[in-house]
């Protein structure tokens, strides 16, 4: 796969890189997990396979070979030779086919999963690329023009002309109409006054310009605590929310650091951050707290919903 | 499952919210850390939990609100995949022992579904996941574990790892501005700095980053206003710590030397020089051997 021309940020990513927060080495890993997943699956990938994560503007990438791919997640338009082709469905590209991304129609990060993924060294135990200190995925950086990157499964497939299956997975990553993001009441949620507890559920909150993603800063009512005592640092997750000094809250994502000082006010359901995953700047939502029972039941219900999918395209395509 | 959580606040301590279970069993667990109960009381309780639905413990809540529960070690929920577990309030350095020896005892005994562990200041994070395990399994570990740890002996770890510091001026550190604000010699500076044992409190912020501390009350400088560019090697401090910078980038900590050694090399194992728990001296050295340790890594790569 060669890429004919740089994105903005396009890199390869996979779950994440898990088992060295002690060294101060955070999991990185696709923004949009569930993108990630379906993407695998449509081309028959194990779940979890390294994916090319895609902002806008994109590259565009030209396969030198045969292949059989599937675009998940964000909608940029994509044509394969000019022809336009979808998303969420299963591709298959005869060799020089050249994918060009023209749009921005849709969602903030676009899944681009290959059936064999590329051939990329681990490091760590993960394909996912450490932005911030440079190693991991493709020389531990984003495309740049001229990158040429080897497919893990070369000539193995022969197709003569582009192939769009007929059916796919539903875009699940969008915020349906004033649907909120579900959380969890956090760690150090008694540091909020009762006025700002209770504004939690009742406001809403839009993402600023300084969002990416090492995490998102929200703009909305500030927040008020109880005191002003400095917290000692402590151990944050991706969807953990901490509350700045100046009244705002900071939702760490995928490249947040291992561990942080400010209060943590809230934890966004993992089942949720896909959603997230896919709002930018400008976008609002409001929160809605649920219960760790309630969160726990959407993560098994999730895993045995994605195994049943997975199973049935198997199936059909004998994989 | 049987849970505590209620409405979803994770904080388990104390709280009418939780129920008399989880009350009674993190209750028993305190007192017997602190040594107030013997352990065949905290076994059988742990073991056999219905004891406490038995009728005729009807004023075990009361009566433990009447005795004077030390607060830590106490148990968090950060995610509904990750426990914290928090052994203090403030830095000190028997809390953070306690973070060290817990953050072993669980590695050493791994369960499957556990994905990261994680030490701070004065918590250790658990990570798992809940497809694999569940969150009751989790915290019976976890508990046996913070029972276990009592007997662990405090581990006499003689091992201090040196770092050969050039504390001189070539390469641009802060020495010469910190030395006229705080009105003290160079000298007296890099002797504080380079007579102590430091011991690594975490990781963080960069990979390989070592929080360590205490630094001397003399030399507590604060941060600098604003992040400058600040190179790989570098050996700063900020308010009581002091830390090495692994790899070029912005920071707010105040340079006093450099050292040539890596902090963070990815073909190495483990990938980080220092480790959460470690003992640290900083070994002053001069700028030629600064640059001959320098040279010789250089060609090694």
């Amino acid at each position: 796969m060669k890429a004919v021309k740089a994105g903005i940020q396009d890199s390869f990513q996979d779950e994440g890189r898990f088992g060295y927060a002690k060294f101060g080495i955070n999991p990185s890993g696709s923004m949009d997990q569930l993108s990630m997943q379906l993407a695998n699956i449509l081309v028959g990938n194990p779940l979890n396979h390294m994916v090319l994560e895609m902002h806008f503007p994109a590259s565009i990438l030209q396969f030198t070979q045969s292949v059989i791919i599937a675009l998940v997640g964000a909608d940029f338009g994509a044509t394969a030779n000019n022809a336009p082709v979808p998303c969420n469905r299963r591709l298959q590209l005869p060799p020089g086919t050249t994918l060009r991304f023209l749009e921005k129609r849709k969602g903030e990060r676009c899944y681009l999963a290959v059936y064999g993924g590329w051939k990329l060294d681990k490091v760590l135990g993960s394909f996912s690329t450490q932005l911030k200190t440079g190693f991991g995925g493709w020389k531990g950086r984003s495309l740049k023009k001229e990158d040429e990157i080897p497919i893990a499964c070369p000539n193995k497939f022969n197709f003569t002309t582009l192939e769009i299956a007929s059916w796919g997975v539903k875009p699940l990553s969008f915020l349906k109409n004033n649907q909120p993001i579900s959380v969890l009441k956090g760690v150090d949620w008694d540091c909020l006054s009762k006025e700002a507890q209770q504004l939690i559920s009742q406001t809403t909150y839009t993402i600023s310009e300084k969002s990416d993603r090492m995490g998102y800063l929200l703009k909305g009512i500030a927040l008020t605590k109880v005191n002003n005592n400095e917290m000692v640092s402590a151990g944050v997750v991706m969807g953990t929310v901490q509350l700045l000094p100046t009244g705002q809250p900071l939702v760490l994502m995928a490249d947040h650091q291992t561990s942080g000082g400010y209060p943590r006010i809230l934890q966004i359901v993992a089942a949720d951050l896909h959603l997230l995953a896919q709002m930018g700047a400008g976008d609002a939502f409001r929160w809605q707290i649920t219960t760790h029972d309630a969160a726990i039941q959407l993560i098994l219900h999730r895993k045995s919903w994605l195994q049943k999918i997975e199973t049935s395209i198997q199936l059909l395509y004998n994989i | 499952m049987t849970n505590g959580h209620g409405d979803g606040t994770p904080r388990i301590q104390f709280s009418a919210e939780f129920g008399r279970q989880k009350y009674i069993l993190y209750s028993t667990l305190q007192l017997f850390l602190h040594q107030k109960i013997p352990h065949f009381l905290f076994f059988f309780i742990l073991k056999d939990k219905s004891i406490i639905k038995r009728s005729f413990f009807p004023n075990f809540t009361f009566l433990f609100s009447m005795a004077n529960i030390p607060s830590f070690p106490c148990i968090q929920w950060l995610s509904e995949q990750a426990l914290e577990v928090r052994f203090g309030e403030t830095i000190d350095v028997n809390s953070n022992e306690n973070v060290h020896q817990f953050a072993s005892s669980l590695q050493q005994n791994l369960l499957h579904g556990v994905i990261d562990i994680m030490p701070t200041y004065l918590t250790v994070l658990v990570r798992f996941d809940v497809t694999i395990i569940s969150t009751n399994l989790i915290e019976q570990w976890v508990l046996h574990r913070l029972y276990n740890l009592r007997s662990i002996e405090q581990s006499n770890n003689c091992t201090i790892i040196q770092i050969p510091t050039y504390y001189g001026v070539m390469l641009g550190s802060d020495l010469p501005a910190l030395s006229k604000l705080h009105k003290i010699s160079i000298e007296e500076i890099v002797n504080l700095h380079s007579k102590p044992i430091y011991k690594v409190y975490m990781l963080g912020y960069l990979p390989g980053f070592a929080y360590m501390g205490e630094v001397n009350p003399a030399i507590t400088f604060a941060r600098k206003q604003q992040p400058v560019p600040t190179p790989a090697g570098a050996v700063a401090i900020a308010g009581k710590q002091t830390g090495i910078y692994p790899c070029n980038s912005p920071g707010g900590w105040q340079i006093i030397g450099f050292t040539p050694i890596q902090m963070f090399n990815l073909n190495n194992t483990p990938c980080c020089l220092l480790q959460p728990g470690d003992q640290v001296q900083f070994i002053p050295i001069d700028f030629s051997t600064y640059q001959h340790i320098l040279a010789q890594k250089q060609s090694y790569n």
